[in-house]
């Protein structure tokens, strides 16, 4: 009995999801939402941001309990291949700042298309044409250096400048490997200033490091005070706190990145998931990710309070399909450059 | 020819073997029913919990992208990578030097603790537990600053009196010396455990024919102390080749792979889970080695060392040399533990991190914070409800493992071993994607729960207690557990009042050493945590990649005063009862 | 207590290759005390863990008191076989005080406290231990365990007592006294008592008889002084005691003694005592056979007077070695060297001895 009715409800639910390219009925979409009861959540967004989200996702909808979780792109995508190899996914809505991944993901028919209304209110290039992902947020990837230790005239103007001999044992960045921010900009340096770029900050005595943080950390404590790339949003939510650092637009070109958002075909609460989505990019939540020092894609929103307005700057951003395509081999060529083989 | 007359016979034992074990199986079952249960029981919760995920995992990597047609492919490729060999030998540099240098620390520290009357033993012993609480990964970051190479403390501090550091920190030779650090307790804990066991008259007829102390340690106690030395040796040896945190960062900056970073690379964008048994083949094989290698040097010899002929264990006077001997363990505590976790204090109490230390720069906000985080307290008790009972179904499921491994012919004991030991070098990514794709499922739908996350600590940590076990099992003689039986005491009755007691001095250290290594794991809690179930080293690591390092240094100092706590009173109240022998 | 009957029928014991105990049949009557006597290895060990049950036979069975407890198919569980057991390392369990120890088997059998505490202190009153309960094992002396472990064995009234060497970690001194107070409790208790041991002369004390075991079979089974005049084989022979093992050939068979041609200078008279030969059924002493005899050094007479010529050789003086009592001399006789114990008034002046062998003191061996 209770199984029929399981069925049954499976089948309500399904009938409940839309087909993709039409503009979804929110409407019916939250009804089948409150049926599910939970969303799971995974974000690579600070907890405490999450828990922003979580408290207005509460009053906005009540019968419906968001269990967010933090994880960092490097362990959220193995979780999530891991639920997948299982064949039994758990997670609802992720977003990470690995875009190739939701390419491939899109690709591969593991993600949900989704139209969401709020995705309109996104330029085009910032959405997937098939809606599988959309970005959440965007942010820059400046280099950084240590105020108190590099003094104004020294601090580099270029990316190209971070091969000079001054700069020899002063540099750290994560590596492309483990770090999926570090890829899109190595990769468009790589097009720009050849392999030459590379092999230049490896006999530069540049320090790789495994992710954002511990860039980050080496240059606040001097070890090394110049950090060829960090994620915008760090940098300026040290500085809020009063820090000693200061991003380095490049003359050169900064690389820019978005945070995709998508929902897996096999969710287990789909329409929640839905709901999710378009309340992630919705005027207030976006305007929450601002004051947490992240770029919104939506224009309606403005930007971060110590960011300068994205058309003030150089902006490059890295093919997707070259992301994927590139990958393997890149990682590889890139780790011989540092001996590593 | 030789060689076919040695086959049949070789076969014929075989199976002469396998014939009595069956027969004692079936004996077992008929007139012990609960002892057939117990045992049997350990055995097919080991073969679910370890042989069931690993398993999987093997059969995914016979399978094109783990769910395709059958292949070889996963596993010639892995072999075929580059790079590989390097790995292999970078490995093998640093972990033959990693357990020489903490040979070096550990033999004397142990010896003086377990046989002489050196002063605050407690302390060292507690102290040396502790030094396994502070997750790698902060044991990393703290090396580094004090010993980089442009602001590190000791850098600066060597270079003010004009010395150099021997080494860089971002070098292999710099992952060996944060390694011998961290890992030498597992050899100072294996070898006070054996040696509190063992019976002094060894020691004192080598006095009567007038072997000085020295001599002594050397010709007497060390060889006796072979198997747990043994032990030891492939503790520290195995666990420094699967360590992934501390030579991830180190390596990177030192521009070097080791087994692990390499296997991580293998598959790493996009994740090829199908990779990661074979490429973990490298590592396996060194735990069957290394359990090869254990039988063989020890399999023909007797250590029986707790033989029912009870002698006063009267420490040894060290006179003067007392004191130099403490000198030396606390410089070992003092480096291991003091000097890392003094940088993390400092940290706690800084208002701007990085900054040098002054009046203005201190403050104790961070504390203000932690103590109004609900999610620390939650990860407090979850860390600590979840390395208790870790470290307790890790040393009751090692006894009946061993006991049956140790004083039973059933067959199958050799693959029990392998099971109990193989988790122990198996990367913990690995491990834990194993466990995902067969605790997700029902009948064990755990995924997502704080289970799973115990399952994970006690399949990865099941190896220490198995080896403490064994090595206290291979000390009692059967005699003692005979004994009782003759005088009518069932198997369950002799289990709970003579062979436990008995082995209450390794298995407490083996509990101990879990427990303190669980409160730190972050491997595998990262990934399988979901809202509820994060643990200690998870809320240190977020606060640490979201850049509030005041912070996440403030919560790291808590947790350590409270495993620090922990492991002194455990260590006491066991400490007690071991004194009473 | 009362005391039961022990048999082994037929009991086989095999580990991987290797036989360790060989179609073993043995019976030790209720009261009877019976000594497994070896070398190393020759599985008088495992016949004894066999009885306890700690292993299991590949064939033959054990009955206690009638009752079957283990056979090749079904073994009955060492608790469940009502017997004690004294092993070689005591294995007193140190953890334990000696009242502890010795009351583990009562409380198992769960009897009250207050007969706990009574049965407690008159067993360790039994091994002269009285007042000593309180004590940790470690603060004893090697001999005061090995008591504490006897008496935790008789404690619970076992119907038969094993004993494994259990006097071979003790000094020469304390092994001589504890020797006869275990066959006095023996004697005094009636016990059933299986009692391994390498020591022939322990076993010479405890024993009702002694079963000499070689590689996993028994050679033989007799009282002390059979075991001692009348081995069956050279092993037998040369395991308990001294002895001379000289080979030879029957030459001539009459009135109950046999001419026997050896490699000395001549031939020599046995004695056949009853006119019964030694030799298994069906294989008669006859004229022409090959045998084994063995003759004890003390039964040699060195240059006394002669008798009536028979059994009298001459040799020359190997070895001689004054030993206080006596001489232990070796001497050469053709090709044979016998070894003899000579007064120590029999010193001859020049190397050249008389040296006499009785007709009875010559014993031929079976095999």
């Amino acid at each position: 009995m209770v199984s029929i009715l399981r069925i049954l409800g499976v089948i309500l639910l399904a009938l409940a999801i839309p087909v993709a390219g039409w503009a979804a009925d929110m409407g019916a979409i939250q009804r089948a939402a409150n049926k599910e009861g939970t969303v799971t959540w995974y974000s690579n967004s600070k907890k405490k941001v999450n828990q922003k989200v979580a408290k207005v996702w509460k009053k906005a909808y009540p019968k419906i309990k968001l269990r967010h979780v933090r994880k960092g792109t490097g362990n959220q995508v193995p979780t999530v291949e891991a639920e997948r190899m299982a064949k039994k996914v758990r997670v609802d809505v992720m977003n990470h700042t690995d875009p190739a991944t939701f390419l491939r993901w899109g690709r591969e028919g593991f993600l949900a298309s989704f139209n969401a209304p709020n995705d309109k209110k996104l330029p085009a290039e910032f959405v997937d044409k098939d809606h599988y992902y959309r970005a959440v947020s965007i942010y820059l990837h400046p280099g950084v250096y240590n105020t108190k230790k590099v003094k104004a005239e020294d601090v580099p103007k270029k990316l190209s400048d971070m091969v000079k001999k001054k700069y020899k044992g002063l540099t750290v960045s994560a590596t492309p490997r483990t770090s999926g921010v570090e890829f899109p900009k190595y990769l468009t340096a790589v097009n720009r200033y050849g392999w030459e770029f590379v092999k230049g900050l490896a006999d530069n005595d540049h320090l790789l490091q495994k992710g954002q943080g511990a860039v980050l950390r080496m240059v606040l404590k001097g070890e090394r005070p110049i950090g060829v790339g960090n994620t915008s949003y760090r940098i300026w939510g040290a500085m809020k706190k009063g820090r000693a650092l200061k991003p380095i637009f490049y003359e050169d070109g900064t690389v820019m990145i978005t945070v995709n958002l998508g929902t897996p075909k096999a969710a287990p609460h789909p329409n929640a998931a839905r709901l999710l989505i378009n309340f992630l990019i919705s005027k207030k939540i976006q305007k929450l990710m601002v004051k947490n020092h992240f770029y919104s894609a939506r224009g309606d929103v403005g930007k971060p309070k110590l960011a300068p307005a994205l058309s003030s700057l150089k902006i490059l951003k890295a093919d997707n399909e070259q992301l994927i395509k590139a990958r393997g081999p890149f990682f590889d060529k890139f780790d011989s450059y540092f001996g590593m083989k | 020819m030789a060689d076919d007359s040695l086959a049949p016979s070789l076969v014929g034992r075989l199976v002469r073997r396998a014939a009595s074990g069956v027969s004692e199986l079936r004996h077992t079952l008929r007139n012990e029913p609960i002892k057939f249960a117990i045992l049997i029981g350990a055995a097919i919760l080991l073969a679910t919990l370890v042989g069931w995920p690993l398993g999987t995992l093997f059969w995914k990597g016979f399978q094109v992208k783990g769910d395709g047609p059958l292949t070889l492919d996963n596993y010639i490729s892995v072999f075929q990578e580059g790079g590989l060999i390097d790995a292999l030998e970078n490995s093998l540099y640093i972990s033959t030097w990693t357990t020489l240098f903490s040979l070096i620390l550990a033999v004397p520290m142990a010896w003086a603790v377990a046989r002489t009357d050196m002063p605050f033993k407690t302390l060292i012993t507690a102290a040396s537990a502790a030094t396994f609480v502070v997750p790698s990964f902060i044991v990393v970051i703290s090396w580094i600053f004090l010993l980089g190479p442009n602001e590190g403390g000791i850098t600066l501090f060597l270079e003010s009196i004009g010395l150099k550091l021997p080494f860089r920190i971002f070098s292999r030779e710099g992952l060996i010396f944060v390694l011998t650090f961290h890992l030498y307790p597992l050899i100072f804990h294996t070898l006070t455990s054996a040696m509190a066991n063992m019976d002094a008259s060894y020691e004192e007829a080598a006095g009567a024919v007038g072997a000085g102390k020295l001599r002594t340690l050397w010709s007497i106690t060390l060889p006796l102390m072979l198997p747990a030395l043994v032990s030891g040796v492939i503790l520290v040896f195995l666990d420094s080749l699967a360590l992934f945190g501390a030579p991830r960062a180190i390596g990177l900056s030192g521009r070097f792979h080791v087994l692990t970073t390499k296997i991580y690379v293998l598959f790493k964008h996009p994740p090829r889970f199908e990779l990661a048994a074979a490429a973990a083949l490298p590592l396996m094989a060194f735990t069957v080695v290394a359990l090869w290698l254990q039988k063989n040097i020890l399999g023909r010899k007797r250590f029986t060392t707790v033989s029912g002929r009870a002698g006063a264990v009267r420490p040894i006077e060290l006179g003067r040399w007392k004191w130099a001997m403490l000198a030396f363990c606390l410089a070992v505590v003092f480096v291991s533990l003091a000097l890392p976790v003094s940088t993390l204090v400092v940290s706690s109490f800084l208002s701007s991190w990085g900054e040098p230390i002054s009046w203005e720069n201190l403050t104790v906000e961070s504390y203000a914070i932690i103590a109004d985080s609900p999610d620390v307290y939650s990860a407090v008790s979850n860390g600590l409800r979840l390395s208790f009972s870790a470290a307790t179904v890790c040393v009751l499921l090692a006894v009946a493992i061993v006991w049956l491994v140790e004083r039973t012919e059933i067959p199958g004991r050799g693959l029990l071993s392998f099971l109990a030991m193989v988790p122990f070098a198996f990367p913990s990514v690995a491990l834990a994607v194993g466990l995902i794709l067969i605790f997700i499922h029902p009948p064990f739908d755990i995924y997502g729960t704080l289970w799973i996350i115990f399952v994970g600590y006690v399949v990865k940590r099941i190896a220490f207690a198995y080896i403490f076990a064994r090595n206290a099992l291979k000390q009692l003689a059967p005699e003692m557990e005979e004994a009782a039986r003759v005088l009518g005491a069932g198997w369950l009755r002799t289990m709970g009042e003579i062979t436990l007691p008995l082995l209450k001095g390794g298995l407490a250290a083996a509990w101990v050493l879990i427990f303190s290594i669980s409160l730190r794991e972050l491997t595998m809690s990262i990934l399988f945590y979901l809202p509820g179930t994060e643990t200690m080293a998870v809320i240190v690591f977020n606060y640490f990649e979201d850049g509030t390092f005041e912070v996440a240094s403030a919560i790291s100092v808590v947790i350590l005063l409270i495993s620090f706590v922990s492991v002194y009173l455990v260590k006491s109240i066991i400490g007690k009862g071991v004194q009473e022998i | 207590m009362t005391q039961a009957k022990l048999e082994l029928r037929g009991l086989s014991k095999n580990f991987d290759d290797v036989t360790a105990v060989d179609a073993v049949n043995l019976t030790v009557e209720t009261g009877e005390s019976v000594v497994l006597l070896g070398p190393s290895g020759c599985g008088k060990t495992t016949t004894l863990r066999l009885v306890a049950g700690f292993v299991r036979p590949n064939g033959g069975e054990i009955f206690i008191d009638g009752e079957q407890v283990a056979s090749a198919m079904e073994t009955l569980p060492t608790e469940k076989r009502g017997i004690g057991m004294v092993f070689q390392n005591y294995a007193v369990w140190p953890h334990k005080t000696v009242d502890a120890n010795i009351a583990f088997g009562l409380r198992i059998k769960g009897l009250p406290r207050r007969d706990v505490t009574a049965l407690t202190a008159k067993a360790l009153s039994l091994v002269k231990m009285d007042g000593l309960g309180g004590r940790y094992p470690s603060e004893l002396s090697g001999g005061q365990q090995q008591r504490v472990a006897l008496a935790r064995a008789l404690v619970v009234e076992p119907t038969l007592l094993l004993l494994d060497e259990p006097l071979s970690n003790l000094d020469a001194s304390l092994r001589e006294e504890m020797r006869f107070e275990i066959r006095d409790l023996q004697r005094r208790l009636n016990l059933t008592m299986l009692y391994v041991t390498h020591d022939q002369q322990e076993a010479m004390v405890v024993a009702d008889r002694v079963v000499v075991m070689n590689s996993g079979r028994m050679d033989q089974a007799a009282p002390p002084e059979d075991i001692y005049r009348r081995p069956r084989t050279r092993f037998v022979a040369s395991f308990v005691g001294q002895a001379n093992l000289i080979e030879g050939r029957v030459e001539k068979m009459s009135d109950g003694r046999a001419t026997i041609r050896t490699g000395m200078d001549r031939t020599g008279v046995v004695a056949l005592p009853g006119g019964a030969t030694p030799l298994p059924e069906g294989a008669a002493l006859e004229v022409g056979r090959e045998v084994g005899l063995i003759v004890r050094p003390e039964d040699v007479t060195v240059g006394g007077p002669g008798g009536d010529g028979v059994n009298e050789f001459s040799g020359s003086v190997l070895r001689r070695v004054f030993l206080g009592t006596s001489y232990d001399m070796t001497v050469k006789i053709g090709d044979v060297e016998l070894r003899c114990q000579a007064p120590k008034n029999a010193s001859p002046a020049d190397n050249t001895v008389n040296v006499h062998i009785p007709a009875e003191a010559w014993w031929i061996l079976e095999e």
